[in-house]
């Protein structure tokens, strides 16, 4: 069945003064309502063979004028709905009306995308994938940043969390690992311009974790977002697009009424009591008397006792957003305005003891207008702008963290010795402060909690972007755009060490007790020329061609300066020229990319469909001198449901589709020259080796092989999308250190790498109860990925170089972030080769030093002749293959096999909607778990390790040998973990499922809205982050001290941003968000 | 056929255009400058003669100062107290092993020294050729590369000097002492350099001096087990010669000093010292230290004639101390007219020549207001040349070559560790270097 749209669909008539209705034609009005009985609104309705249509308003009505008398076909037509078609005779001047009840429909195939397909085309021309989400089917959903709003929608795409500070941003990956060396985040697009979606400059929380530019984009003004997930859909993007494209486009005024939306929300922000207490225990008789003293309660020597410094810490946050935007317009000129204002206040208390701060305010506006001067010509203008102001805290693998001190604080070791406890106060519910200078957690760092709380940390960006574009149809099927857009980042940073921080005394920092500050600036601008023209031919009655063809610029560059003043003169003046010490610092990047491509696509009548296309790219990274690159592409998608022949009771809808393209990554802007830097020494201005440079660099590329078919079943009510995709990554550009000596300390990029992977990506949805007064829509959605590297050309590369307790590898052979580190000896059993050791009769220790487990016997004899610290006990490390290394063994891999998410829609009567999202991960998922690695090795402070460190030292357990041996044989089985960096117990699955979102909804009685004004009005609870199911024993399977990474808009070290992932250290573990918002529409 | 009805000619011509913007691109379009880097064939110009030579001596000093960490954590100066336990090894003597992190850290500066040592003055004598102006930045290139030359020697098993960057062979363990005739040979061209210029003359003669003096050195503790025989002294004439005409150049109580200051580089060594994330510690048996200020060092390391704490060893930690919080600033001496004394003085000694040799050690002695030697000290002359030059060159590398030569151990070295069974082992080469460079690996077809 052939379903064309009308070309124009669009042409409202029923505004005042639209146009003069001729005498004899009438009207055809009616409401256009889903399964539900609930209006629909924007749904397509029009005249078939006429040319007359219009949308359906807010409360789903529409209205046709000027409609010819006479029998007529009228058809509805709403993204992800059924088609709908009625008969209608209309007498002369007269008026008829004809309601609907659209079905939703799992799969939607006549739904209109642009992003890279050249021209507008529908769904089912395409032979590949890509994913779209509506924004408008997740306006009540508990969502706060663009990120959120791209997680768990779509199998494949991922939003790689960091952890529950505010602002904290999220890496986000398609289809895993496409690049070892350059940036595995998708490029970004916003109504065609290109935008910058790196992580904050500096990075608050340090250690990495940063915010994401991608979230100053106001997800409130978005109206859906395209997603293509790799080389066989981004083809037309060239030589960026190899990790995936997200197109975002905004919202747009419709024709019509005057709409004015208004929403509030006001929530609360709870950290799970995931963090273990910090425990302890005294070793003598007067450390009990002084803990007891200090903590008010009583503490006996070697009785473990706990302290929950990291609850006293942290408090519930709070948050409100304020969204309203105005919209309409009339066939010359549409338009939308929007704002949002968001406040939060995070997680981080404490404020008692210091400057350092969580909240952040963000301020968002877009606006748009489109106009249409003339027949067959538009004008659009796009706007967009943010202002961010960030005050946040320095937190995960760093030392000089108030929540990193506090997870890893003594309680045994605390003390007010340079004071006194002040009785009257505490921080949280229950930590002493101090009178005057002291450490009353015990904190392990060389600062205290107070101290570190001394720091601040603020950001305020400025973002902005705009964009014309142009579009024009002339000649028959002939039509034409141009593009021109800019993209603006004004960022700055201020971290602070204020004169006199060390409150406690402390002298070890990074700052000396006259404070130090820390500015920065970056000026980040992206450029974007797109032109394009398509023309669109019938040739004869079955063969359609569409020719495309178009041309791009692209042009980036970023200008930084830091500033940094260490030692001021006293409190209060810390302006850095009056600073002891100066230094600046300034760098700056820029690229320029050209592009061009050009497509040719088939159809035959409108069921099967055949692309060829290529792109051609050059661009600066290579040279003034380099050729083009050249990426093909060929697709095919043939709906076999639509042929006259199809059994279309079984199967109502099938699609079977296939792709294959290519598509790259560049290296970065001057990775090919040989260069030296000027530096500062400490006689003036030198030079040392900067970059080695290779003039050969070419742009790394994938190739990748798209099968899929799409089918409804059970009466169109279940709906099957099934993918499998299949990428090679060749020529991928590795870091290839030269030898030291050389003068060059930075690696070589070379064209030496390859990458493999493979899925599977299903998605399920099911309208599994659509009657009268109530509907259910399920819907679930899986991926599964298989990558390797395959190879590297070079020995295994750290993911963290200089770094070891971060385990992460690129390895041939292994999965790109693998982890690789130690394993205990193995109990013997057949087969077994090198030392291993018999439970009941040997240990995995060699006390002795013969290269040999010890005897039950003479271990226990040595655990029990003196009292023995877990320093004491190194147990046996396993080197099966013999070649020296003990840290080479493959220990599980940072992504999972499956992850996806599945969730349901519930409608009851007219009011009550409730949506709920789950999200997993599950298979081979590994978490490299090192808070508790930290704890358990190093503050001990764990109740485990204090448990059994009691159990060693307590000279009253020398006559209890078995206790202490079994204490032994737990540190050697369970929790020894860094010796300093082994990984031996480190690495634990992280499998999870997690209740990510809730909404429950109530549509306000439109009677008593109406007495305010109100068309229409809701109230939404909501929840997100409300429970995860694991098994995994540390603060969040999620957290991951990286933050969005990638921070100053280029690569950085992109190694690290891409595969430094499961690796939680100190991190808070994701809030969860309660909230109710009002949601009106005038 | 293509559609129904003509295209029109507007039509066809904006498509046109279209078309041809897709295809054809403007090299001048593609034009992008780096404003914050330098050109290879540009900074081989006489403009960046100077910066050659001071980025040579930036690196050297960072290269030094890297073996530095290694060393003194090695011998008994320093010791590991810290969050970063790769360091724990090698204060217990465990030093052979290439894949220590620190010692990879490490590596990396001292080898690259190296290199750019190395090419800086490759770059600056063939642009002295023809530019006079360039000498003295040649001098001084000279003068990095004879200071980076010998501390590798001092350090290191072996070392593969590589071809720019292609790897080149290794010396050898036994080809090692090259380096010092290496370090020998650019002081004495960059002397030729330095005329008028005595500081540099003077800083050139003991640079001389000092790799001339440790060539000896290292001719007795290598191969190990070091050669404790004679009270482990080394004579040089040669290098007594250029250290008494350092001294006749500057008769002041000088030290050649590599500054670490926080605009510009800093010192991992300090770093170690003075950081947040600290994991060195003054050896227990130099002095303790009840806090991280330069106030809370107490010397326990006392004069064996006076009986008072050494005053070198308060004054050098002190001096480091006061940066702590500014992690890793502050100078280091690299040569000085007390080491020139010291080498003249042990020259004397091994010649039997008490007077020469108290004459010298007493000049050093009363710079720290110290009562003078004689052999009716109640020290030997042997013992007091010790303990001055485990003094007075206090954190300058040269103590775990001393303790080896003679025959002294560290209390925190394993009895088990190399460096307590076989004296005389110096530092691998890291195993990040291994990995690159195929001599090293056995990968070269």
């Amino acid at each position: 069945m052939s379903r064309k749209l009308p070309l124009v669909v669009m042409l409202a008539t029923w505004l005042p003064g639209g146009g003069a209705v001729a005498q004899s034609n009438g009207t055809i009005s009616g409401l256009v309502t889903g399964a539900n009985g609930l209006p629909l609104r924007a749904a397509q309705v029009f005249v078939s063979g006429t040319g007359i249509g219009a949308l359906t308003n807010d409360a789903g009505r529409y209205l046709l004028f000027d409609v010819p008398p006479g029998e007529h076909r009228l058809t509805v037509q709403l993204i992800g709905h059924h088609d709908a078609s009625r008969l209608a005779i209309l007498p002369p001047g007269g008026n008829v009306v004809v309601d609907f009840a659209l079905t939703p429909a799992p799969i939607f195939l006549d739904e209109v995308v642009v992003t890279g397909t050249g021209a507008a085309s529908r769904r089912r021309q395409l032979g590949n994938t890509l994913a779209t989400i509506d924004a408008s089917r997740v306006a009540n959903s508990p969502i706060s940043s663009f990120s959120e709003l791209l997680q768990a929608r779509e199998p494949s795409v991922t939003a790689l969390t960091s952890d529950g500070a505010t602002a904290s941003g999220a890496r986000i990956r398609i289809r895993g690992s496409n690049s070892i060396s350059m940036s595995n985040e998708p490029v970004v697009y916003v109504d065609g311009i290109r935008v910058d979606n790196s992580g904050d400059m500096e990075g608050t929380g340090n250690a990495g974790d940063t915010g994401s530019r991608l979230d100053d984009i106001n997800w409130g003004a978005v109206d859906r977002v395209e997603i293509l997930k790799g080389a066989a859909a981004a083809t037309l993007y060239g030589s960026e697009a190899s990790s995936g494209v997200i197109q975002i486009f905004t919202k747009a005024g419709r024709p019509g009424e005057t709409r004015v939306t208004a929403r509030a929300e006001y929530g609360a922000l709870v950290t799970p009591d995931r963090i273990p207490a910090a425990a302890g225990f005294a070793r003598d008789a007067g450390q009990a008397e002084a803990l007891s003293a200090l903590y008010g309660q009583t503490i006996t020597p070697f009785e473990v006792f706990e302290r929950d410094f990291i609850k006293d810490l942290l408090e519930s946050g709070r948050t409100y957003t304020l969204v309203g935007d105005v919209s309409g317009g009339s066939d010359e000129v549409q338009y939308f305005v929007g704002g949002r204002y968001g406040f939060e206040d995070g997680v981080l208390g404490g404020q008692s003891l210091g400057g350092a701060r969580d909240e952040l305010r963000r301020l968002q506006a877009n606006a748009s207008m489109t106009l249409a001067p003339a027949r067959g010509l538009s004008i659009r203008v796009t706007t967009g702008y943010t202002q961010t102001d960030l005050e946040s805290f320095t937190r995960n693998n760093n030392t000089v963290s108030p929540t990193s001190n506090a997870m890893a604080s003594r309680p045994e070791r605390a003390t007010c010795s340079r004071s006194s406890l002040n009785p009257t106060r505490t921080f949280g519910d229950a930590t002493p402060v101090c009178t005057g200078q002291g450490n009353p957690t015990g904190s392990a760092f060389g600062l205290t909690v107070r101290e570190a709380m001394q720091r601040t940390e603020s950001v305020q960006t400025r973002h902005f972007f705009g964009s014309i574009a142009t579009a024009w149809s002339g000649g028959p099927g002939l039509s034409a755009r141009a593009l021109v857009g800019l993209d603006q980042v004004d960022e700055e940073s201020d971290f602070s060490w204020p004169y006199g921080w060390n409150v406690d005394g402390s002298a070890g920092s990074f700052a000396p007790a006259a404070g130090r500050r820390d500015l920065a600036q970056r000026d980040h601008r992206e450029a974007t020329v797109d032109v394009q023209t398509a023309w669109r031919a019938e040739l004869g009655r079955d063969w359609v061609s569409e020719l495309t063809a178009g041309a791009q610029r692209f042009s980036l560059g970023s200008d930084f300066v830091r500033l940094a003043g260490i030692g001021f003169p006293a409190p209060g003046i810390d302006v850095i020229q009056v600073a002891e010490t100066q230094l600046p610092e300034t760098s700056s990047t820029s690229k320029i990319s050209l592009g061009g491509y050009v497509q040719e696509q088939v159809g035959y009548r409108d069921w099967l469909f055949a692309t060829l296309g290529a792109r051609f790219d050059r661009t600066s990274a290579f040279g003034v001198d380099a050729g083009s690159a050249l990426y093909p592409k060929v697709g095919v998608s043939a709906l076999l449901s639509d042929l006259s022949s199809w059994p279309t009771d079984a199967v109502p809808t099938l699609r079977i589709r296939a792709a294959y393209g290519q598509s790259g990554l560049q290296p970065g802007a001057f990775d090919r020259a040989t260069t030296y830097l000027p530096i500062q020494t400490a006689e003036g201005v030198g030079l040392q080796p900067g970059n080695l440079g290779n003039p050969d660099l070419a742009p790394e590329r994938s190739s990748e092989l798209e099968l899929g078919v799409d089918a409804e079943f059970l009466g169109r009510r279940l709906g099957v999308d099934l993918t499998y995709w299949d990428r090679t990554t060749n020529e991928a550009l590795v870091s290839r250190r030269v030898p030291a000596s050389s003068g060059f300390t930075e690696a070589q990029l070379g064209n030496i790498g390859r990458l493999e992977a493979h899925g599977w990506e299903v998605r399920l949805v099911g309208a599994a109860v659509q009657g009268p007064g109530i509907t259910l829509n399920l819907f679930a959605n899986a991926a599964y990925l298989s990558e390797v590297v395959t190879r590297t050309g070079v020995p295994t590369i750290d993911v963290t170089p200089g770094y070891p307790r971060h385990r992460n590898v690129i390895q041939e052979g292994l999965p790109p972030g693998a982890f690789l580190g130690a394993r205990l000896i193995p109990t013997c059993s057949a087969g077994t080769s090198g030392p291993c050791y018999t439970p009941g009769t040997t240990v995995p220790y060699d006390i002795d030093g013969d290269g040999l487990p010890d005897s039950l016997s003479e271990f226990q004899a040595y655990l029990t002749a003196a009292e023995r610290s877990l320093s004491d006990l190194s147990p046996m490390l396993a080197d099966e293959d013999g070649d020296g290394d003990l840290y080479d063994h493959y220990l599980g891999k940072p992504t999972p096999d499956w992850q996806g998410s599945f969730g349901a829609d519930l409608t009851l009567g007219r009011r009550v909607s409730v949506s709920t999202l789950f999200e997993y991960r599950t298979g081979a998922y590994a978490v490299s778990n090192l808070t508790r690695a930290f704890r358990n090795n190093f503050m001990r402070n764990t109740r485990e390790v204090a448990e059994i460190e009691s159990s060693l030292l307590d000279p009253s357990t020398r006559d209890d040998p078995q206790r202490r041996l079994d204490a032994a044989m737990t540190w050697a089985t369970e929790l020894r973990s860094l010796s300093p960096y082994s990984g031996l117990n480190l690495i634990e699955s992280g499998n999870f499922v997690r209740w990510r979102e809730l909404s429950l909804t109530y549509r306000v009685d439109e009677s008593l809205a109406g007495r305010f004004g109100v068309d229409d009005l809701t109230v939404s609870l909501t929840g997100r982050n409300l429970w995860v199911w694991t098994g995994y024993s540390g603060v969040d399977p999620e957290a991951n001290q990286m933050g969005r990474c990638g921070g100053g808009g280029e690569a950085g070290n992109a190694v690290q941003c891409n595969f430094l992932e499961a690796n939680e250290v100190f991190g808070l573990p994701l809030p969860r968000r309660f909230s109710v918002s009002f949601r009106a529409i005038f | 056929m293509l559609g129904h009805r003509p295209v029109p000619r507007s039509s066809r011509t904006l498509a046109l255009v279209l078309l041809l913007l897709s295809g054809v691109a403007c090299d001048s379009l593609l034009e992008v400058d780096d404003p914050t880097s330098i050109e290879e064939a540009e900074a081989r110009s006489t403009e960046f003669a100077e910066e050659w030579a001071r980025g040579s001596r930036k690196m050297v000093s960072q290269g030094w100062d890297g073996m530095l960490a290694l060393l003194s954590i090695a011998s008994d100066e320093l010791r590991f107290e810290g969050p970063h336990t790769w360091w724990r090894p090698l204060d217990r003597g465990e030093i052979d092993s290439p894949g220590n992190d620190g010692l990879q850290e490490m590596f990396l500066f001292v080898a690259a020294a190296y290199g750019m040592a190395e090419e800086a003055v490759e770059v600056l004598d063939s642009l002295a050729e023809a530019d006079t102006a360039s000498r003295s930045p040649l001098a001084r290139a000279h003068l990095a590369a004879s200071i980076i030359s010998a501390t590798i020697a001092d350090g290191l098993e072996d070392f593969a000097p590589s071809d720019g960057p292609e790897p080149g062979p290794p010396l050898g363990p036994a080809g090692m002492g090259a380096l010092y005739a290496q370090a020998v040979e650019h002081a004495t061209r960059g002397l030729s350099g330095a005329e008028g210029d005595d500081v540099l003359r003077r800083d050139m003669l003991a640079a001389r001096a000092r790799a001339a003096h440790a060539a000896q050195v290292w001719a007795r503790i290598r191969p190990p087990p070091a050669d404790v025989s004679g009270d482990g002294l080394v004579s040089s004439s040669d290098a007594a010669a250029d250290a008494l005409a350092a001294l006749a150049l500057d008769g002041s109580d000088w030290e050649m000093r590599f500054d670490f200051p926080a605009t510009a580089v800093r010192s991992r060594t300090l770093q170690q010292l003075t950081c947040s994330i600290s994991n060195y510690r003054p050896g227990n048996t130099y002095a303790t230290a009840t806090g991280p200020n330069a106030d809370d060092v107490v010397v326990n390391l006392f004069d064996p004639i006076d009986g008072v704490p050494d005053p070198t060893v308060g004054r050098v930690l002190s001096t480091v101390l006061v940066f702590v919080g500014q992690c890793g600033a502050g100078s280091l001496p690299v040569v000085s007219a007390r080491e020139m004394r010291l080498i003249v003085a042990e020259h004397a000694l091994a010649q039997a020549d008490t007077t020469g040799f108290a004459e010298q050690v007493n000049l050093v002695r009363a710079a720290e207001g110290l009562s003078p030697w004689s052999v009716s000290s109640g020290v030997t002359a042997g013992e007091m040349l010790i303990h001055e030059r485990r003094v007075r060159l206090y954190l300058t590398g040269r103590r775990l070559a001393d303790m080896y030569r003679f025959g002294l151990k560290s209390d925190a070295w394993d009895a088990s560790s190399v460096a307590a069974t076989l004296p005389g082992t110096l530092y691998p080469i890291a195993q990040s270097e291994i990995d690159v460079n195929c001599y090293l690996n056995g990968s070269c077809r």
